[in-house]
C-alpha cells in the first residue's frame, strides 16, 4: 500500500509519503514523483507515515537523492520514525548520505 | 525474673557445666547452689547424681537466691533413626517447694488446671513449635494466667507441605525433580504436676508427607514431557524422606556419524634410486631421480562414503538431528576422470599427478610429461609447458624452459632461463643460468592477505544483513525476488565500504594475473566479480550464497597456504656465474663459483663455493668456501640456521642473523650459529 502527497510552493516541493518504501513502490517513487519534484531547487521527504522498508527501497531513497542532488538541488529526509531509523542506522544511511540531508 | 536452671550429673563440676551451656552464659554470671553433692550413696551403696541449681544474676537484682521459678532438664537422648516418623520430646516438670504463695498451672489428662493460690499469678510459655491459645488468641511469649483463663493447645496438624519443582535442562533431554520432604507435626499435652512458671510440655508426632505422584506426573503432561520417563525414580523421589534432586526423564541424545574418507594411490615423492648398471656394463653412480608418475588407466584415489548418525529424542519426543556427515567430493582435472558413482578417480592418461584437497574436495588432476630430445635452442623453441619435462640436451644461450612441474635437463645449461614450479634436476653444469624453482607467483602472495579479511569481512556482512532481518521496519521479501543485489550494493557503499575495497584489489589482481590462473581461481573471481561488484546482474541470490561464497573463501585461502603437493628442490652440480632462486632445498654438487644462490630450504655444496653469494633459510652445510687472496665468499643464514663448511679460506664472510664475520684467515670445521645470549660461535 502506497501513496504520496506533494505540497509545492515555488521554491521547495514537500513529498509526503504514505505507506511502505519498498519493491512495489519504489516504481511509483521512480517514474512518478521523481520526474514532477526534481524541477523544484530544495525537496523535502517526509517520512512520518512510512513504517516499513526493504532493500530495494533503500537502495531507492539513495538513488533518489543522489540524482535529484546531482541536478544541483538540496535535499532533506525529515520525520523518520525511531524503527525505520533504526533500519538506517544499521545500514549507516547517514554517512551515506551525508548528515546535512538528514538536518 | 531470674534465670535458673536445676541439672544433674554425675558430678557438681559437671552439672554447673551442663547448666552453663543451657543457660548460655558463663561462670562470672552465675551463682551456684549444690543441692546435693553426689558421689557414693549413703551406707556405700550405688551413686547418686549431683544435683545443682544454677542461677543467673541480673545486675541490680536483689536476691539472688530467691527463684520464682525453675525447671529441670535432664539432657536427652533423642532417637535417630530415619525409620522413625516419630519423635517424641518430653520436658519433665517438677515442684518448685516455695511456690505455695505463687500458684501454679498443671495439667492432668490434657486438660489445664489453674491454681492461683497467693498474690501473684503463675506464668505460661507456649512450647516451641506448637500454637497454643488462651481464651482464643494465640499465646507469643511468657504471659501471665488467671483461673478463669481458658488454655487450649492446636491440636490440628501443623502442616509443613512438600516443595517440589521439575528443571527442564537447555538440550531438553534431561529432567530433574527438586524435592523438599513434607511433614506433619502434631502435639499433644503432657501431663504435669502444677508449676508457678510453666513451659507447656508436649509431645509431639511427626507424619511424613509424600508428594502425590499424579501431581508430579501431571506436571510432567503439562511441560509436554512424553518421552523418556522414569515412573520408579518417580515414585523414589515422591516417597523420599530426604531432599533430592532426582532425574525422573531423559531423552536419547543422537548418535553422531563421521564423515567420508579417502585413499589415494600413487606417490607424490620423487624417488631415488640406487646406482644402476649401464647398457655398456659401467655403473652409472649419479643417482637417478624419479618423478612422481601414474599410468593411463590408474585408480588414482577412492573415497570411502559417510556415515550418517542417528537421531535421538528429547523429552518432548522431537527427533534430535545428528550433525549433518559430509562427503568426499572428488573433482577431476585435466587427465582425470570420475567414476559415474563417484567414488573412485582414474587417470585417463600417463603423466604427472597433482591433487589438491580443500576441506571435503579432492581435486585431482594429470599432467602429461613432455620428452624433448635433443637441446633446447632456437631451432626448437622454448618451452613452456604444464607438466613435467625432460630435456635429453642441454640449453642454449637466451632459451626459456617453463613447467608447471618438474623439469630434468641431462645437457649443460648456458645463460638460460629456467622456470620450474616443484623441481629442476640439472645433470650438466649450469653456466650462466637463472633458475627459479618453486617460486610462489606474486599473484599468491598478495592474494593470501586479501582472501582472509575477505572471509572475515563476509562473515561480519552476513551478521549485519541477519541483525537487520530482525529490526522491526525492516522488510526482507523482496531480496526473494531480486536477490541480495539492493542491500549488498547499499552495505557495501556504507557500513562495509572496507569489504569493497579488499574485493575491488582482488579483483583487480585477478585480471592482472588471469594467464596464471587455473579454473577454480577464475570461477571464484567471476563469482566475486558479479556477487559483489557488477551487480547488473542482481548479485548473490540469498544468504545460503553468501555463505557459501565465504567458506570458498577460506578454502582458497588454505589452498594458497596449504603445505606443497609435491616437495620442492634443485639438484644441480657446477653453478657458475648463475643466479638460483629455490623455494625449497638446493644441492650444488660440485661446488659453484662466483653465483647467486638463494633457497629457502637448505643449501648442500660439494666441491668449493668460490666468490659469490650464498643465502640458504634452514642452514648451510659445505665443504670447501672462499679462494685463497681471491673473490670475497658471503655465507649467509638466518638467526636460527648455522653454516658448517669443512674448510673455509680468508677473506670469507659468514653471517647468522645479524652477527657477521669475516674470516682473516684460513679455519677448518667451522660451525657457525648464534649462542643463547645471540653472539655468535664459530666453532
Amino acid at each position: 500500500m502506497f501513496a504520496y502527497q506533494i505540497h509545492k510552493s515555488e521554491e521547495e516541493a514537500i513529498v509526503v509519503f504514505e505507506g511502505d518504501l519498498d519493491i512495489e513502490s519504489g516504481e511509483v517513487l521512480e517514474e512518478d514523483i521523481l520526474p514532477i519534484v526534481s524541477e523544484y531547487p530544495s525537496v523535502r521527504l517526509n517520512f512520518g507515515e512510512v513504517y516499513f522498508v526493504d532493500s530495494s527501497g533503500i537502495g531507492l531513497i539513495i538513488r533518489t537523492v543522489d540524482e535529484l542532488r546531482e541536478g544541483g538541488r538540496t535535499v532533506k529526509i525529515e520525520n523518520v520514525r525511531p524503527e525505520v531509523m533504526e533500519v538506517f542506522e544499521l545500514l549507516q544511511i547517514r554517512e551515506i548520505l551525508g548528515e546535512d540531508v538528514f538536518e | 525474673m531470674e534465670r535458673s536452671i536445676i541439672t544433674r550429673a554425675k558430678s557438681a563440676e559437671q552439672a554447673v557445666d551442663e547448666a552453663l551451656k543451657l543457660l548460655a552464659v558463663s561462670r562470672e554470671s552465675v551463682q551456684i547452689e549444690i543441692l546435693e553433692p553426689g558421689g557414693r550413696g549413703v551406707l556405700g551403696l550405688g551413686t547418686r547424681l549431683a544435683v545443682v541449681k544454677v542461677t543467673v544474676i541480673d545486675s541490680g537484682s536483689v536476691s539472688a537466691l530467691q527463684s520464682a521459678g525453675s525447671q529441670e532438664i535432664t539432657v536427652p537422648t533423642a532417637e535417630t533413626s530415619h525409620e522413625n516418623t516419630e519423635t517424641q520430646i518430653e520436658t519433665l516438670p517438677v515442684l518448685n517447694p516455695a511456690s505455695e504463695e505463687q500458684g501454679g498451672i498443671g495439667i492432668h489428662n490434657g486438660r489445664f488446671h489453674i491454681q492461683a493460690t497467693g498474690t501473684r499469678l503463675p506464668l505460661l510459655t507456649p512450647p516451641p513449635g506448637a500454637v497454643l491459645y488462651r481464651n482464643g488468641t494465640q499465646v507469643d511469649g511468657k504471659v501471665s494466667v488467671s483461673p478463669g483463663d481458658e488454655l487450649e493447645l492446636e491440636s490440628a496438624p501443623k502442616v509443613e507441605a512438600p516443595i517440589w519443582r521439575i528443571e527442564i535442562d537447555e538440550a531438553c533431554l534431561r529432567a530433574e525433580l527438586h524435592v523438599r520432604p513434607g511433614f506433619e507435626r502434631q502435639f499433644t499435652l503432657l501431663d504435669c504436676k502444677p508449676q508457678a512458671n510453666l513451659v507447656v510440655p508436649v509431645s509431639e508426632r511427626r507424619t511424613f508427607l509424600p508428594i502425590p505422584q499424579a501431581e508430579v506426573a501431571g506436571r510432567l503432561k503439562e511441560l509436554g514431557v512424553i518421552y523418556g520417563v522414569r515412573a520408579e525414580i518417580i515414585k523414589q523421589a515422591c516417597t523420599s524422606e530426604e531432599p533430592g534432586v532426582f532425574v525422573i526423564a531423559e531423552g536419547s541424545p543422537a548418535v553422531e556419524g563421521a564423515n567420508g574418507t579417502f585413499s589415494t594411490n600413487f606417490e607424490t615423492e620423487t624417488k631415488r634410486l640406487s646406482p644402476q648398471s649401464r647398457e655398456d656394463g659401467t655403473i652409472d653412480y649419479r643417482e637417478i631421480v624419479e618423478f612422481p608418475t601414474v599410468i593411463e588407466g590408474q585408480v588414482l584415489a577412492r573415497t570411502f562414503p559417510a556415515r550418517p548418525g542417528r537421531p535421538g529424542r528429547d523429552l518432548l519426543d522431537r527427533p534430535i538431528q545428528p550433525r549433518v556427515v559430509q562427503s568426499i567430493e572428488l573433482a577431476a582435472g585435466e587427465g582425470v576422470s570420475i567414476t559415474e558413482d563417484g567414488r573412485r578417480a582414474v587417470a585417463i592418461r600417463s603423466g604427472m599427478p597433482r591433487m589438491k584437497h580443500q576441506g571435503f574436495r579432492v581435486h585431482l588432476s594429470v599432467l602429461p610429461k613432455l620428452s624433448h630430445r635433443g637441446d633446447v635452442d632456437l631451432k626448437s623453441g622454448n618451452i613452456r609447458f604444464r607438466g613435467d619435462v625432460e630435456i635429453s640436451g642441454g640449453v642454449q644461450n637466451g632459451m626459456n624452459v617453463e613447467a608447471i612441474g618438474s623439469i630434468n635437463i641431462r645437457g649443460p645449461i648456458a645463460s638460460a632461463t629456467i622456470e620450474a614450479a616443484y623441481s629442476l634436476i640439472a645433470s650438466g653444469n649450469l653456466i650462466g643460468a637463472h633458475v627459479s624453482v618453486g617460486k610462489r607467483s606474486e599473484f599468491f602472495n598478495q592474494v593470501e592477505p586479501l582472501l582472509l579479511e575477505i572471509a572475515s569481512q563476509t562473515q561480519l556482512l552476513q551478521s549485519a544483513i541477519e541483525q537487520l532481518g530482525q529490526t522491526a521496519a525492516f522488510k526482507l521479501n523482496d531480496i526473494q525476488q531480486t536477490g541480495l543485489g539492493a542491500l549488498l550494493s547499499v552495505l557495501l557503499r556504507g557500513k562495509f565500504k572496507a569489504l569493497h575495497a579488499v574485493l575491488t584489489r582482488f579483483s583487480e589482481q585477478a585480471t592482472k594475473n588471469e594467464a596464471q590462473l587455473d579454473v577454480d581461481w577464475k570461477d571464484y573471481a567471476h563469482r566475486l566479480k558479479y556477487g559483489f561488484l557488477d551487480l547488473r546482474q542482481g548479485g548473490l541470490r540469498d544468504s545460503a550464497e553468501l555463505d557459501a561464497f565465504r567458506r570458498r573463501t577460506l578454502e582458497l585461502a588454505e589452498s594458497v597456504s596449504g603445505p606443497e603437493d609435491r616437495p620442492i628442490f634443485a639438484e644441480l652440480q657446477y653453478v657458475q656465474n648463475s643466479h638460483v632462486y629455490c623455494g625449497g632445498k638446493v644441492r650444488a654438487a660440485k661446488g659453484a663459483y662466483n653465483a647467486t644462490i638463494y633457497c629457502q630450504g637448505e643449501l648442500e655444496a660439494g666441491g668449493t663455493l668460490r666468490g659469490g653469494v650464498y643465502f640458504a633459510g634452514r642452514g648451510i652445510a659445505v665443504k670447501e668456501v672462499g679462494a685463497p687472496g681471491g673473490v670475497a665468499t658471503k655465507l649467509q643464514v638466518p638467526e636460527t640456521a648455522v653454516i658448517r663448511a669443512t674448510r673455509v679460506m680468508e677473506g670469507t664472510v659468514v653471517q647468522i642473523g645479524r652477527r657477521s664475520f669475516q674470516f682473516v684467515e684460513a679455519a677448518s670445521n667451522v660451525h657457525a650459529r648464534l649462542g643463547s645470549s645471540g653472539e655468535l660461535l664459530l666453532f
